[in-house]
């Protein structure tokens, strides 16, 4: 069962200001501007999974927003509708998103619409030949406030156990199957640059305010 | 070793001079040194300093380098130091400069103007002997090039040649002055924009004269933006700089991540520039990117990138296939982030600038995080550098795309007054430091009150460090790194003092807020976070008081240098800087082995301390981070009037509060510095 609404708002309240205090014992000091985002972001995370898409690629590439910056063949493309106040970009901490154990890559910022197209790395099932990341048993949050490149194995482990322990669940089947149906068969990508490019159509799909965002990623390839 | 050959070369001139001054102006012959050697003066004119620009006080003239195009241009010389010319009639002539070889090839005067001006010397003071020798007309137009060079010529028998005894501003070395366009106006050439990709994070959007086919080798500026930034928002920079002469090339940037990942962008990028430009847009930058000299400039936290990717490439850990460290001639950061260590934030000896904006409200220089404190990596640099705090700058108002500002308190002035000042600093420091430009340095060294681009609104408020990187003959007198007491200098002199309140400590405020007490006394100086120990100075004043420095004994001959340099700021949320609440300058005076003191000089001549921004927030009261300003007190001007001052046995350096300047105030001082000629 899904936890209430209030139940989620207050985790991700503690997580995401708890999770400033440590960010701040970590530096030496107050993140500031980290605090003001967050205290403002605090009654949201992630409201929504609108759209699942896996890839499978043929050339693999690496995984930046992971400290063990891991070789990645496959995952999920998905859209999440997020609370936007939490996802403005700033130069300080920002929450990390969390898909299951793994950290998740921004590919737009989501302020506007509230619609975030991430990239989510996976291992590749060997039976299936799809990522083997099972968006029925992995929750989706926003964790604490620090830098991507900085999480490590031990970092994912200590978030999970705070997911668990205000009762995170994944989506329901309901709406991963509805998502999933949306995305239907594998991303037509062979390799990063062409997933990089193809999730950008996502986001002219679905953060439309962020079309020029978008036309950043889709310049024409020099031959 | 050189001051030491210096001062024996000087000590025979010094000997020779008062006879000098009194022979016939005919008969003088005027060898002075330069770098401790005596040079060949084929034609036996005197070497003077002529060009410059009137203040309001004492010392009454400065003499300049550059002037931009529609400044006056005024001549004058101190009456008491030449006493033979009062009463000479002569003809003063404006020409463009010569060397000495052309000077000898052929001694000819021509008036760029026209004709000559007629002028008598008088005795009195510099303002008395002032003439007008340009109301802002010259030609500053020196094309890609930055100012155009002139002489002025003194010639006493006025029969139009340069012969023996005339006087010459620009015989040696640099030109007599420099007229400068305006360098925030754009340069001569029209600008071609592309935007490609080379695959993922290699997006790249670049700027280049559209004419490169005629041209050569020209400088490459990366630019690497910060996080939620588009790498498309740096059209200002671009368009700027590829019109006066540069291939600029605004990248993808992976910040999401972190700040080791945004280094690797910035490193990847420029090489994928590099390797590639035979294929970009057909070829067209194909042999024009002079990978010998590369600008990174990097915003937030790019900002903090580039510093990353240099200090990668410095210390091995990153090779480029293209370039090396020594290729990378300049870094900017604007509002960067200190995530990471100070080890790994250390641009090390690199020619480096940085911006911020006293409004950010993002990157925001606040004592409560050091994340967000991007100074100490300014403090941080051993090489040349510079740094601009603009009053009322926002974070976004750096990057071009508009939308919210990311700026807070008074005055704010947004892109418009943001943007004159970027692209006139970047144009000077790209002059300068790329291609060695001379002209370009007034923009740098020069206070921001006395000398700016004529582009920048008047509302904006700048506060301006210059340091050059500290190479012989240049020497510290106190910068307060050692011998820590206050009663002794860096350089191991006795320290007086009867300020008030007199603290030596490192740059970190200490309790997350920018209130002043008594217990925080290094409130305000955010230019430090653990493992850095940049320090400095504070104290006050509520009556006349003195700081005052002794000078080494193999020091104390200043007359080969240039300068007397140091910077300070008002102490922020400080009571007595609240009771003056305005732009703040304190009195200098030296002092000889004879125990003369020389005029007193009041530095606002040149341009004052800003008063602190009046923003709130963080702790109670007005006023945010110490805005250090560098002052650079000409040593010549020390003498004025006062020939009896001997500049070649200067045993102390008194810094007088109160007696000039207001009765009451708070100050950081840092940096006490003599600096050499040329440098």
């Amino acid at each position: 069962m899904r936890a209430p609404r209030w139940l989620l708002t207050s985790f991700v309240a503690l997580v995401v200001l708890a999770a400033a205090g440590t960010a701040w014992m970590k530096a030496g000091s107050t993140p500031a501007a980290t605090t003001e985002h967050v205290v403002s972001a605090a009654s949201s995370g992630v409201r929504g999974l609108l759209f699942a898409q896996p890839f499978v690629l043929d050339q693999p590439y690496e995984h930046t927003w992971r400290a063990e910056r891991p070789s990645v063949r496959a995952g999920w493309l998905l859209v999440l509708d997020v609370e936007p106040e939490l996802v403005v970009p700033r130069q300080g901490y920002e929450p990390v998103l969390f898909v299951g154990n793994q950290t998740a890559e921004r590919i737009n910022h989501g302020d506007g619409s509230g619609h975030l197209v991430v990239i989510v790395p996976s291992e590749l099932d060997p039976a299936t030949g799809l990522p083997a990341l099972d968006l029925l048993a992995a929750p989706i949050w926003f964790g604490t406030p620090r830098l991507p490149e900085q999480v490590d194995a031990v970092a994912v482990v200590d978030e999970i156990a705070g997911a668990r322990r205000v009762g995170i669940k994944p989506f329901t089947a309901q709406k991963v199957i509805a998502a999933k149906q949306l995305g239907s068969t594998d991303a037509p990508v062979k390799n990063r640059t062409e997933l990089e490019r193809y999730a950008a159509t996502l986001v002219q799909t679905w953060a439309s305010d962020e079309y020029d965002l978008a036309q950043g990623l889709l310049q024409p390839l020099v031959q | 070793m050189h001051r030491v050959r210096s001062s024996l070369v000087l000590a025979f001139l010094r000997a020779a001079a008062p006879l000098a001054l009194a022979l016939p102006v005919a008969a003088q012959v005027v060898v002075p040194p330069v770098g401790g050697v005596v040079r060949l003066n084929p034609l036996k004119v005197l070497d003077l300093e002529l060009a410059g620009e009137g203040l309001s006080g004492f010392p009454d003239f400065h003499y300049v380098r550059s002037f931009e195009v529609g400044r006056r241009i005024w001549f004058s010389i101190d009456p008491t130091r030449y006493p033979s010319f009062v009463g000479k009639n002569v003809d003063v002539y404006v020409v463009a400069h010569k060397t000495i070889p052309q000077w000898v090839a052929n001694q000819t005067l021509v008036d760029v103007r026209g004709a000559p001006q007629n002028f008598t010397f008088s005795a009195g003071t510099m303002g008395s002997n002032l003439l007008l020798l340009s109301a802002g007309a010259l030609n500053g137009d020196a094309g890609a090039g930055f100012g155009v060079p002139y002489d002025v010529v003194i010639d006493f028998n006025k029969n139009g040649i340069l012969n023996s005894g005339d006087g010459v501003d620009g015989f040696y070395g640099e030109p007599g002055f420099f007229v400068c366009k305006d360098p925030g106006q754009p340069g001569p050439y029209a600008v071609t924009e592309i935007q490609y990709s080379g695959g993922s994070f290699l997006g790249q959007d670049t700027y280049y004269p559209s004419n490169i086919a005629s041209l050569g080798k020209l400088p490459l500026v990366v630019v690497s933006h910060g996080n939620g930034h588009d790498y498309r928002w740096y059209d200002h920079i671009g368009f700027h700089l590829a019109s006066w002469g540069c291939i600029v090339m605004s990248h993808q940037n992976n910040t999401g991540p972190g700040i080791e990942t945004a280094s690797v962008t910035t490193l990847t990028n420029t090489d994928y520039i590099l390797t590639n430009q035979g294929t970009i847009n057909g070829g067209v930058l194909n042999g024009h990117i002079d990978a010998d000299n590369i600008v990174w400039i990097g915003h937030s936290r790019g900002g903090e990138g580039v510093v990353r990717a240099y200090n990668k490439v410095a210390t091995g850990v990153f090779v480029p296939a293209n370039y090396t460290a020594s290729d990378i001639r300049l870094i900017s950061s604007i509002a960067p982030t200190e995530f990471l260590t100070v080890g790994q934030i250390d641009p090390f000896d690199v020619n480096y600038h940085m911006f911020v904006g006293a409004s950010d409200s993002d990157v925001n220089g606040s004592p409560q995080n050091q994340i967000v404190q991007s100074t100490p990596i300014y403090e941080r640099c051993d090489g040349n550098k510079n740094y601009n705090s603009i009053q009322g700058a926002g974070h976004a108002d750096f990057h071009n795309n508009g939308g919210t500002c990311w700026c807070t308190g008074p005055a704010l002035i947004g892109m418009p007054g943001t943007h004159p000042v970027m692209l006139s600093n970047y144009l000077a420091l790209v002059k300068h430091y790329i291609e060695g430009n001379v002209a370009a340095r007034d923009y740098l060294e020069r206070s921001y009150d006395d000398f700016h681009s004529a582009s920048i609104p008047s509302n904006v408020i700048v506060a301006s460090e210059h340091k050059n990187a500290l190479v012989a003959p240049n020497f510290v007198v106190e910068n307060y790194q050692t011998q820590t007491g206050t009663t002794t200098s860096s350089s191991g002199t006795a320290v007086f003092s009867n300020v008030s309140n007199l603290v030596e400590g490192v740059m970190t405020d200490l309790d997350s807020s920018f209130s002043w007490s008594a217990g925080v006394p290094m409130n305000g100086m955010c230019r430090g976070i653990s493992g850095d120990n940049h320090r400095c100075a504070v104290f006050d004043w509520t009556a006349p008081s003195t700081y005052s420095i002794d000078v080494l004994p193999a020091q104390t001959d200043f007359s080969d240098d240039d300068f007397l340099s140091f910077r300070a700021c008002q102490g922020t949320r400080h009571p007595n800087t609240d009771a003056w609440n305005a732009p703040l300058s304190f009195g200098v005076q030296l002092e000889d082995v004879s125990g003369f003191f020389s005029p007193a000089i009041d530095f606002g001549e040149y341009g004052k301390l800003t008063r602190p921004y009046p923003r709130t927030g963080t702790g109670t009261g007005a006023g945010w981070a110490n805005e250090f300003v560098s002052v650079r007190i000409p040593l010549e001007a020390f003498t004025r009037y006062t020939p009896v001052f001997d500049l070649t046995q200067v045993v102390r350096i008194h810094f007088l509060f109160g007696s000039i300047g207001p009765s009451s105030g708070r100050v950081g001082l840092d940096d006490i510095e003599i600096i050499g000629k040329g440098l």
